[in-house]
């Protein structure tokens, strides 16, 4: 009887695995992509920066 | 549903996290079209990009929860039809950015798009209580016979504000970004100018 409601909660198991395995994805895929356009941004500024003539 | 049913959990707060996040670019368009400050450009273009990841979510959990469900992944039914335009929408609106070199001109005519973009936000909230078809009756503020099992209740807000906090991190991040661009900009025009 338990064997079977254990059986029976299990069941789409998959489903829900996929699920929380999307959600995670979508949001690591997300700010590692912000984090890379903040790095790629800073390294940038400080090209800029350096370009310029410093101030009298 | 056994185990499957606790997709509702983060397939709602995901939803509802959109909505603010769409709410947000909405707001900051406006402040925008009243303001002309640069910085309510930013955030609308922040928080259109992160609504769109949230309803990016709530599009791949709900085929995930239908298919043992309902026995199909997907079907044409009105909520499901307005959410997948909400997605379209702000896709298009971040393209539509894109698109435009101008700054002022961009930062313009999306914030008119952003304003409209939002009107499919109530229409994707009633949908359900409008046309009622394939997607389950609102269990959430849906009238008589609607309700939620307390204990339901209150997972359910833990995962809204853990979602919210979620939202704020990556809004202050993406924000971030809006402004080193800026920065690089206006020093690349001042190098330039020289």
């Amino acid at each position: 009887m338990r064997l079977r409601r254990r059986e029976a909660h299990l069941k789409n198991f998959e489903f829900l695995l996929a699920a929380y395995l999307v959600v995670w994805g979508i949001f690591m895929l997300f700010e590692t992509s912000v984090a890379r356009r903040v790095a790629r941004l800073e390294q940038e500024l400080d090209r800029v920066r350096g370009l310029l003539p410093p101030e009298k | 549903m056994g185990d499957v049913q606790r997709i509702f959990y983060v397939h709602v707060a995901c939803a509802w996290t959109g909505f603010v996040s769409f709410f947000l670019v909405f707001l900051a368009n406006l402040g925008y079209l009243a303001r002309r400050d640069p910085r309510f450009d930013w955030l609308a273009v922040s928080a259109a990009e992160i609504g769109v990841a949230f309803c990016s979510v709530v599009l791949i959990t709900g085929p995930l929860w239908a298919k043992p469900v309902w026995g199909i992944w997907w079907t044409w039914d009105a909520r499901l039809t307005s959410t997948f335009v909400l997605w379209l929408l702000y896709v298009a609106y971040l393209l539509l950015r894109g698109l435009l070199p101008d700054p002022l001109r961009r930062a313009r005519i999306s914030a008119v798009f952003g304003i409209f973009a939002f009107l499919d936000v109530p229409l994707v909230y009633m949908s359900i209580r409008w046309f009622p078809t394939q997607h389950p009756r609102p269990v959430i503020a849906g009238g008589e016979g609607s309700g939620l099992d307390p204990v339901m209740w209150q997972v359910l807000l833990v995962c809204l504000a853990a979602m919210l906090a979620l939202l704020g991190r990556l809004l202050v991040q993406r924000y971030r970004t809006e402004a080193l661009r800026h920065a690089v900009e206006e020093l690349s025009f001042e190098l330039q100018a020289r």
